[in-house]
């Protein structure tokens, strides 16, 4: 299966990098290709819809979920089977947090690698950005 | 010898003894009223008892097991003294039936451990087993002893795989409220008795119908229509079978986000007449939640208190008391009630306690916990929630972390309340978080937490970012809400999320920073 790893750094901490990576509703802002997130509509799969930049008709439901330890969030596509692994990990000395990346490309997608793997390089570095601008100043004292 | 005075009725089973018994009168160790006939004093008897040879002793155990007219537990303990331990365990495993008939789970575990003493391995006695446990919401003993009960049974034969499977289905649906393990255990149920032709109708649709519950709440619903159109090709009209097929026609249309026709099903799931504690059990709090995830309140505790005074008719079962006492008080929270929220959480710890699982005790400190932060209670409920969450408490633990992290932020325990909030990115997130709401609340009590360091500016753009994530929520919860619960938590929603109201509280910590001029 064709798959890839890319990962940042950020100075931002880990919650404000887990606040936008949990909060579907804010992908558009750092997803590139994301354009909009719905909530599930009833009886659909999927724990949010997403419609793809120049897409509007094309609803493409997703899954969010983080494994047992909290580490690790997994979002898939129920549609084209695509699988984004994001991990987060508190910096030594909590200096920021580092952002990293597995994709998973079903082979019936495989032509996507490439332009996945730029879309996700690009939207890797813009949630380490947004989560670095959203962050608090550091701690006085 | 009997270990108390003999009746009548039981004196004359053991045989025409007229003169044994006026000796035994003029002797003056013994005494006979209206009631019975017995030693004088417990110390004769224990005088008596020793002397007796042990061949001569057993013997009489023997008679007296097979005629007096005590509990089944009184009859095992004759029998074993006697030596007949098959007999003894086939009471034993009748004494635990009777304990759970009404709601003594712990009572009747440990006669069936008595009885699998004497017959160790038994299949049946372990499956018994494994159900007591599970009335006892000792949920990993439930398991690990149906593993046992069938690794004993032959894997040829499926009539009885099959009733094992099914009675596990039964649990797990009922008392455990683990959707996933009854999609196991019914499928496993319906592939070992499909291979068996005598099967009767009622037993398949049993199996079908739980099966369908399942899929509906924690599986594929297309399966679950399968089921459902199997179900009612079968015919079958049995009160208790009609229940389960109402309860999972309610679980598929919440699926789909038709809570009110799924609040109709319950309904129809309770008129059905089923008598089992669960599925009367499971009929209310269901349509307790599904009232309030419709903003009707009042309504929702009638419901919980219809099926609190339902369960303690059949013996108020702890696994299933606990939950409903948890649901009344987070509705009377909802109520602003905070007293008689209070007295539904001592009740709901009363409850645990009797249980003995530590699984209900860490449940009724969470939800404790939780009442105390909405009370204003911040030291204990900080306390609480910590020990809950040390016990591994089957809860939501970004919600329980959120809150504590709360109470600790409103302490003014900032750095605490700080890593409390580091922990919540390290735990894992279910579908019953429903993670935009773990983002806007952990948004919330960073505002919290920058107010306790004197921070207005950093408090309010948290306080912002909190209330733009409340107000992008919808405002009323799917059906997915609550089956997420089932699924994820083993219990019913307690109380559905409110957006509107989350975003009040924001508010009102808000103005905290910008007082209206005098």
């Amino acid at each position: 299966m064709p798959s890839f790893d890319d990962e940042t750094t950020t100075t931002a901490p880990v919650e404000e990098v887990w606040k936008l990576l949990y909060d579907p509703s804010r992908f558009p802002q750092w997803w590139r290709g994301v354009e909009t997130v719905e909530p599930p509509a009833p009886g659909t799969e999927g724990d949010y819809t997403m419609y793809p930049e120049g897409y509007p008709d094309f609803p493409m439901p997703q899954a969010l979920r983080a494994d047992t330890s909290g580490h690790q969030v997994t979002i898939s596509c129920l549609v084209s089977d695509l699988v984004f692994a994001w991990r987060l990990e508190p910096l030594p000395g909590d200096d920021g947090t580092r952002i990293g990346v597995h994709v998973e490309i079903p082979e019936h997608e495989a032509h996507r690698l490439d332009t996945q793997r730029d879309a996700i390089s690009a939207s890797l570095r813009s949630l380490a950005q947004r989560a670095a601008a959203t962050a608090a100043p550091p701690a006085r004292g | 010898m009997a270990g108390r005075p003999l009746t009548h009725a039981e004196l004359d089973a053991l045989g025409p003894q007229p003169q044994d018994a006026v000796a035994a009168l003029e002797s003056g160790l013994f005494t006979a009223d209206r009631a019975g006939f017995g030693f004088r004093h417990q110390l004769l008897l224990d005088a008596a008892l020793a002397q007796l040879p042990p061949p001569r002793a057993r013997a009489l155990h023997g008679e007296l097991g097979a005629v007096i007219a005590g509990p089944a537990a009184e009859v095992a303990r004759h029998l074993r003294a006697a030596g007949q331990d098959d007999a003894a365990a086939q009471r034993l495993a009748g004494a635990a039936s009777e304990a759970l008939r009404v709601g003594a789970a712990t009572e009747a575990t440990a006669f069936l451990q008595e009885a699998l003493d004497l017959r160790p391995g038994d299949p049946a006695l372990l499956l018994d087993l494994a159900q007591a446990y599970a009335y006892n919401g000792r949920r990993d003993d439930a398991e690990a002893t149906l593993e046992r009960a069938l690794r004993r049974i032959d894997s040829a034969d499926h009539a009885t795989r099959g009733a094992a499977h099914l009675r596990a289905a039964r649990w797990h649906a009922g008392v455990l409220c683990w959707p996933r393990r009854t999609v196991e255990e019914a499928s496993l149920a319906l592939a070992a008795l499909d291979r068996v032709p005598e099967t009767d109708a009622r037993t398949i649709a049993e199996a079908v119908a739980l099966g369908a519950w399942a899929e509906a709440a924690a599986g594929d619903p297309a399966r679950a229509e399968q089921l459902l159109r199997r179900f009612d090709a079968l015919g079958v009209e049995d009160p208790d079978i009609r229940y389960e097929n109402a309860n999972a026609r309610a679980c598929q249309a919440m699926r789909q986000g038709r809570l009110e026709e799924a609040m109709d099903h319950f309904a129809e799931g309770i008129a059905a007449g089923g008598g089992s504690p669960d599925t009367i059990y499971a009929a209310w709090t269901n349509r307790a939640a599904l009232a309030a995830a419709l903003g009707r309140i009042a309504e929702a505790l009638d419901y919980a208190e219809h099926g609190l005074a339902a369960v303690h008719d059949l013996g108020d079962l702890p696994p299933l008391v606990v939950p409903l006492h948890a649901q009344r008080a987070t509705l009377l929270v909802r109520l602003d009630r905070i007293d008689d929220a209070r007295a539904a959480i001592a009740a709901e710890r009363e409850a645990a306690e009797r249980s003995g699982a530590p699984s209900l005790l860490a449940l009724a400190e969470h939800d404790e916990g939780l009442l105390c932060v909405a009370a204003g209670e911040y030291e204990r409920g900080a306390a609480l929630l910590s020990r809950a969450l040390d016990q591994g408490a089957a809860v939501s633990r970004p919600v329980a972390r959120l809150a504590r992290a709360e109470a600790l932020a409103r302490l003014g325990r900032a750095d605490e309340a700080e890593a409390e909030l580091r922990a919540v990115t390290l735990e894992p997130v279910h579908a019953v978080d429903r993670p935009p709401v773990l983002v806007a609340r952990l948004s919330h009590v960073q505002g919290l937490v920058a107010l306790a360091r004197d921070d207005a500016d950093l408090a309010t753009r948290r306080f912002e970012e909190s209330a733009a994530a409340w107000r992008r929520l919808p405002t009323v919860g799917a059906g997915g809400e609550l089956l997420a619960n089932l699924v994820d938590l083993g219990r019913p929603t307690l109380g559905p999320v409110e957006p509107a109201r989350e975003l009040d509280r924001v508010l009102a910590d808000q103005r905290r920073l910008a007082p209206l001029p005098t």
